[in-house]
């Protein structure tokens, strides 16, 4: 119980830390307005591009991916703010299990993330005519879960790069970008050339939109297929968390042996 | 009067410390690359026989405008941060001055992310841009960068004031991207918004550009289009003069500049 309210007080004084700088107007500006845009400017493009078809996987998809602000720039700069604000060597020095204590800096972003989501699906019902049948709710909710725990491994394999690396943005920008464009949010994987369909298998989100997708179509849904595709996507989910453990107790040893653990 | 010394070091010393920034590296060439990729493979589907010219000035003008709207705001941010702010400022050379050789800097950095998409639309897609124009697309482009740089001076004091530029910049980018109709003509956006689009150079800019390229249906409403960016570009030069010397008052009075 003691190691649970740990850590929940380590993830909240993390995401208030993260944050905190921020005045509550510029946490809207970042946290809400932004999300709103860009989910209207990319289903915007698809509603030029195609005309009177039904642009709602294209909402979910953009919906989705808003995630991922959470996920590589919240969990995955924890690290770097350790590093950045002096404190990286006494957590990497202290006895403390450093897997787990970045996993529960991880939680209050999960949560956040699952709250952009939410006002990036709200958009798409207030101005983009998004409808979701009440009764896959439940379901959709997995999904959503699912593809925020995936995302948020990933980042967290990310942040563990970090250890040994000065550029850390430009490899969370890069993996942003790379899922914005591979999982299928703006265009169905299929239409991608062979080799990238295939790495979009390895992806976050991919899976789980294309359960969500199932879930808001019109034909009779198939909850086999939607089970197995969020079962997929916590699989992957589950491996990025390993990959992201290992990663980490290897650039941890780099770091110790190279003296690169405080290198900016 | 303009000092041309001043404006050429600060463009080429501001050229090499950008391109040394990776986040910024990955602007210029990361970015409008994957825009291209994802505006590529939305658009092939689409039944616009010239979509690759949405493609290209939608991916080069996206990612001009992120390096307009970063060097106006975090170029300001960095330099606070760095404790540099008031030096330059205070410098006998105007702030104004100084401030433009960075956005013309970052303008010309910028005007490569649509060199790439071009050759990446090239290369990979066999996909080229039609110009049914020349001459008056060269003019629109022209036009275009002169106001981009006009709305960046117009940024840069309001942001100079500002303590949390970089939040704004950040939010800056998807509201202008569709105000302006970087990607998609404006006339698929509500007719209660249209108003705020027509206020904004990139609007016209962009407008031009694509109906220079695509074919021009009404020739002299082309012109008073390409009348209207000058106009609206001159009066935000204007403004952003006014802002600069407010800028300068206040900070001196305040002598908060560099409070981050």
């Amino acid at each position: 119980m003691d190691s649970l309210k740990r850590s929940y007080r380590n993830g909240l004084y993390s995401f208030k830390g993260l944050y905190g700088f921020l005045k509550p107007e510029i946490y809207v500006l970042v946290k809400v307005i932004n999300p709103i845009f860009q989910v209207l400017f990319f289903s915007l493009v698809a509603k030029h591009a195609y005309g009177n078809i039904d642009i709602t996987p294209f909402v979910i998809g953009n919906a989705f991916v808003l995630c991922m602000y959470n996920a590589f720039f919240g969990v995955g700069v924890n690290l770097i703010s350790e590093r950045s604000v002096g404190t990286l060597k006494i957590l990497i020095a202290s006895p403390a299990n450093k897997f787990k204590l970045f996993v529960s800096k991880s939680t209050f972003h999960i949560l956040d993330g699952m709250i952009t989501v939410f006002i990036g699906l709200l958009t798409g019902i207030v101005f983009l005519n998004l409808r979701i049948p009440l009764h896959t709710i439940p379901y959709f909710l997995i999904s959503l879960i699912a593809a925020i725990f995936t995302a948020c491994s990933m980042g967290l394999f990310i942040g563990s790069i970090g250890l040994v690396t000065r550029d850390i943005n430009l490899l969370l920008n890069l993996s942003s970008m790379l899922l914005m464009s591979l999982s299928g949010v703006n265009f169905p994987t299929e239409k991608l050339p062979f080799f990238l369909e295939r790495i979009s298998h390895i992806l976050p989100l991919t899976n789980a939109l294309k359960a969500s997708r199932l879930l808001i179509s019109p034909a009779i849904v198939s909850y086999e297929a939607v089970g197995m595709y969020i079962f997929k996507e916590l699989v992957i989910g589950v491996s990025y968390c390993i990959i992201a453990y290992i990663t980490l107790k290897i650039m941890e040893g780099l770091a110790k042996n190279k003296a690169t653990l405080d290198i900016y | 009067m303009l000092n041309l010394k001043v404006v050429f070091s600060t463009f080429k010393l501001h050229l090499s410390q950008s391109l040394s920034r990776a986040t910024f590296r990955f602007c210029i060439i990361v970015q409008p690359l994957i825009y291209t990729f994802i505006l590529y493979m939305v658009y092939r589907e689409s039944s616009y026989i010239n979509y690759v010219n949405y493609v290209i000035l939608g991916s080069g003008l996206t990612s001009l405008w992120s390096s307009i709207c970063f060097s106006s705001a975090g170029d300001i941010e960095r330099e606070r941060y760095m404790g540099t702010l008031e030096n330059l400022v205070s410098s006998p050379s105007k702030f104004t001055t100084i401030v433009l050789g960075k956005v013309l800097a970052n303008t010309f950095l910028g005007l490569t992310g649509m060199i790439l998409s071009l050759v990446f639309t090239k290369v990979l897609f066999n996909g080229s841009l039609h110009i049914e124009h020349g001459f008056l697309f060269l003019i629109s482009f022209i036009l275009m960068i002169f106001s981009f740089i006009s709305i960046a001076l117009l940024i840069a004091p309001i942001f100079t004031l500002s303590k949390n530029a970089r939040a704004l910049m950040n939010c800056l980018e998807y509201p202008m991207f569709i105000l302006c109709g970087f990607v998609f003509p404006i006339d698929i956006l509500p007719s209660f918004i249209k108003p705020l689009s027509y206020v904004l150079s990139p609007t016209w800019a962009i407008d031009i550009l694509r109906e220079s390229s695509l074919g021009i249906d009404d020739f002299s409403t082309f012109y008073k289009k390409m009348f209207i960016l000058f106009f609206i570009s001159a009066v935000y030069l204007i403004a952003s003069k006014v802002l600069f010397s407010k800028v300068d008052k206040r900070t001196r009075i305040e002598a908060t500049l560099g409070v981050s």
